[in-house]
């Protein structure tokens, strides 16, 4: 804070290369917002995480900012508004973040029962950066919940975070390539089907030991990242394509962490996408056959020469000395055309964000933590993959009313051994819960009027 | 917390069936459920967000429906008063304008400045082709438009005077202004307009603002033309 007021203007910034995209095609239908969620062993009280966003924002810029439109370029400024307020969440997750009426930032965090969440507007960061000011959040707030027990702890972000602010798309482009050499240009499966009403996404989490995950994967002579992606895979081209040959490939994104390839700690944006594609060409294939031809795309994909590619023909765009002083409302129409190309070659996303580590005193608050996306063009179910305390759970997110994808992909994991709790949106009204408790309590009862 | 016998799920939420093959669950025992719990938790459940969703979408309809009422008990009007004068399409064309601002104004998230200018803009062009539509009588370019640009300068130092801390964020739409103003005069000088006193107050008013807060803002402003004109 007393840096802040040193300082007589705000700081400002310019949009990563991922973060471009973002401002030109979010919308209310489309609000590239994705969620990163936390259970807490106990109840969240909203006065004191209030309290903790007031104190844990002033310390991430990155979260600290505005999204402003220049005449080329959009930019990001320092907010200095109030804090958003934190409300109990009443709304699907991934809803649009409307900047005007949060106090222009774009994050917004929520709670409901013992469960916090943060939603983030994904031209601010990716998950890594995401995950980051969440723990930080839960830090700050079971300090202030537990004063007695964090006396020792001091109300400032862990040493060790860096607040690299660097635009590492940038800083790691080479040259030029084409756009074929990076990500090839061939349409894709689109799982379509009835729609949920507007506004409206449907959640599942799939709750996994990691270890029996592990166990099973290496069964397969595969990663879980590879053996969960083959099976979705699977899943959609069973449920889908009813097993028949399709001229159209199902194409899975996998977004991959560029940090710890270009030695990056950058707070921004760095990540890239992968496709796994899957063409069946012929009548029947076995799950086998599928999470095997999976895993070798994957494994070509994430080849450091391939991800140098896809790097830089991103950012070769915006560093094109004829397309920079091209006025914004036209780079805005072009821009949305090309990612509206681009979204029709992908059939759905998976992500992984990773395995969290909390810090040893907070652990036993600690319940769980979650990711999941949003919906964007063209895919209209998406997972997301994060583990904590040797618990992976995935989460589906979808707006379509079917869900046997989701269901043929859990039934896979079943058959193969590995257990599986599942857990929806679907919302339970309270007097169910009571008539339960309440019928419960007859059974209990001796049937002395019969 | 029951168990789906087809799928081999446990259903951390409590529902009878299954979400995903809707077969009617099994319930686990004690026991089970204490395994499950030390395993993966109890879950964390969701609150009903059905009821915001559809009243979001609410109030935007009923006034839509209080447009058309009114509407066509102006088109009623207008068939038993003046037949031959059709006035309210002019009210419909009213009723539209102000129905599609009223969405973009409540659902566009864009700041303040930019809402107004666009607003500004748009109302330009329809009073220029009002005017061209019916008679092409030169009002629009030698007093509506001048009207508007100067009560856009009325805006923006109301708007300065209210946000006085960033009050160098509305130097884009005043430039706007400026450009808009220049042309206009312009365009009333080549094809020799009668009226041009408005036009020329509307230049004067908005060069001299836009030069005066250029000057007096110094600093200030040349950072935020710097962060806007970034290449």
């Amino acid at each position: 804070m007393a840096e802040r007021r040193k300082r007589k203007h705000s700081q400002w910034a310019k949009l990563d290369n991922t973060a471009l995209l973002f401002p030109v095609i979010s919308g209310e239908g489309m609000s590239s917002v994705y969620r990163e969620s936390v259970t807490l062993t106990e109840e969240v009280d909203p006065a004191l995480l209030q309290e903790a966003v007031e104190k844990v924002l002033p310390q991430f810029l990155t979260f600290r900012m505005r999204l402003r439109a220049g005449f080329f370029w959009y930019y990001f400024e320092e907010n200095d508004r109030k804090v958003p307020k934190v409300t109990e969440e009443t709304d699907f997750p991934g809803a649009y973040i409307n900047r005007s009426r949060n106090n222009h930032y774009m994050f917004r965090v929520t709670y409901y029962k013992r469960r916090i969440n943060l939603e983030v507007f994904h031209a601010l960061t990716d998950g890594y950066g995401g995950l980051i000011f969440l723990k930080e959040l839960i830090y700050q707030y079971l300090r202030l919940a537990h004063p007695e027990e964090f006396a020792g702890e001091k109300d400032r972000i862990s040493s060790g975070i860096f607040m690299d602010q660097e635009d590492s798309y940038v800083k790691n482009f080479k040259k030029s390539v084409s756009h074929d050499a990076a990500y090839g240009s061939r349409k894709a499966v689109v799982v379509r089907g009835e729609r949920l009403p507007k506004g409206e996404l449907a959640v599942i989490h799939g709750y996994f030991s990691v270890e029996q995950l592990k166990e099973v994967s290496k069964r397969y002579g595969l990663t879980i990242n590879q053996y969960l992606v083959g099976n979705y895979v699977y899943a959609i081209y069973r449920e889908y394509l009813k097993g028949a040959p399709s001229k159209l490939p199902i194409s899975c994104c996998v977004p991959v962490d560029l940090r710890s390839r270009y030695d990056s700690h950058t707070m921004k944006n760095f990540f890239v996408v992968i496709s796994a594609k899957f063409a069946p060409e012929k009548e029947e294939y076995s799950r086998e056959e599928v999470l095997a031809y999976v895993a070798q795309q994957l494994k070509e994909q994430q080849d450091p020469k391939n991800l140098d590619n896809i790097l830089s023909y991103n950012v070769s765009n915006e560093q094109n000395v004829f397309l920079r002083p091209i006025p914004l409302f036209i780079k805005n129409i072009a821009i949305r055309r090309v990612y509206q190309l681009s979204a029709d070659t992908a059939t759905s996303t998976m992500t992984n964000v990773g395995n969290v580590e909390v810090k040893e005193p907070y652990r036993k608050y600690v319940e769980h933590f979650y990711a999941m996306l949003s919906m964007s063009r063209g895919q209209n179910i998406k997972g997301a993959i994060c583990s904590y305390n040797g618990t992976l759970i995935l989460t589906f997110t979808s707006c379509l009313t079917d869900m046997s994808i989701q269901k043929r992909f859990f039934q896979c994991l079943t058959a193969d051994g590995v257990e599986c709790a599942v857990e929806t949106n679907e919302h339970i009204p309270e007097e169910k819960e009571e008539e339960k408790e309440e019928e419960e309590k007859d059974t209990d009862e001796p049937m002395s009027a019969v | 917390m029951n168990r789906c016998p087809q799928c081999k799920l446990t259903l951390l939420n409590d529902t009878e069936t299954c979400p995903l093959c809707h077969c009617v669950c099994e319930e686990m025992n004690e026991e089970e459920q204490a395994a499950v719990h030390m395993r993966f938790g109890s879950g964390a459940p969701y609150p009903d967000a059905h009821g915001r969703q559809r009243f979001k979408r609410l109030w935007l309809r009923i006034i839509l429906l209080a447009f058309f009422v009114a509407e066509a008990v102006l088109i009623i009007i207008n068939h038993y008063t003046t037949p031959k004068i059709w006035w309210s399409a002019i009210t419909a064309g009213a009723f539209v304008y102000g129905y599609l601002f009223l969405v973009y104004w409540v659902k566009h998230d864009s700041g303040f400045a930019a809402k107004v200018g666009l607003q500004m803009v748009f109302t330009m062009i329809m009073l220029f082709l009002i005017d061209y539509n019916t008679g092409n009588y030169g009002w629009a370019l030698q007093w509506a438009i001048p009207g508007v640009i100067l009560f856009g300068d009325g805006i923006v130092f109301f708007l300065m005077l209210l946000n006085r801390s960033r009050w160098v964020s509305y130097i884009l739409l005043l430039l706007v202004l400026g450009f808009i103003s220049v042309i206009i005069i312009t365009i009333d000088i080549l094809i020799r307009s009668e009226h041009i006193l408005l036009p020329i107050l509307g230049v004067a008013v908005s060069v001299l603002y836009a030069l005066g807060t250029v000057l007096i803002g110094d600093k200030a402003v040349k950072r935020e033309l710097r962060r806007r004109f970034h290449v």
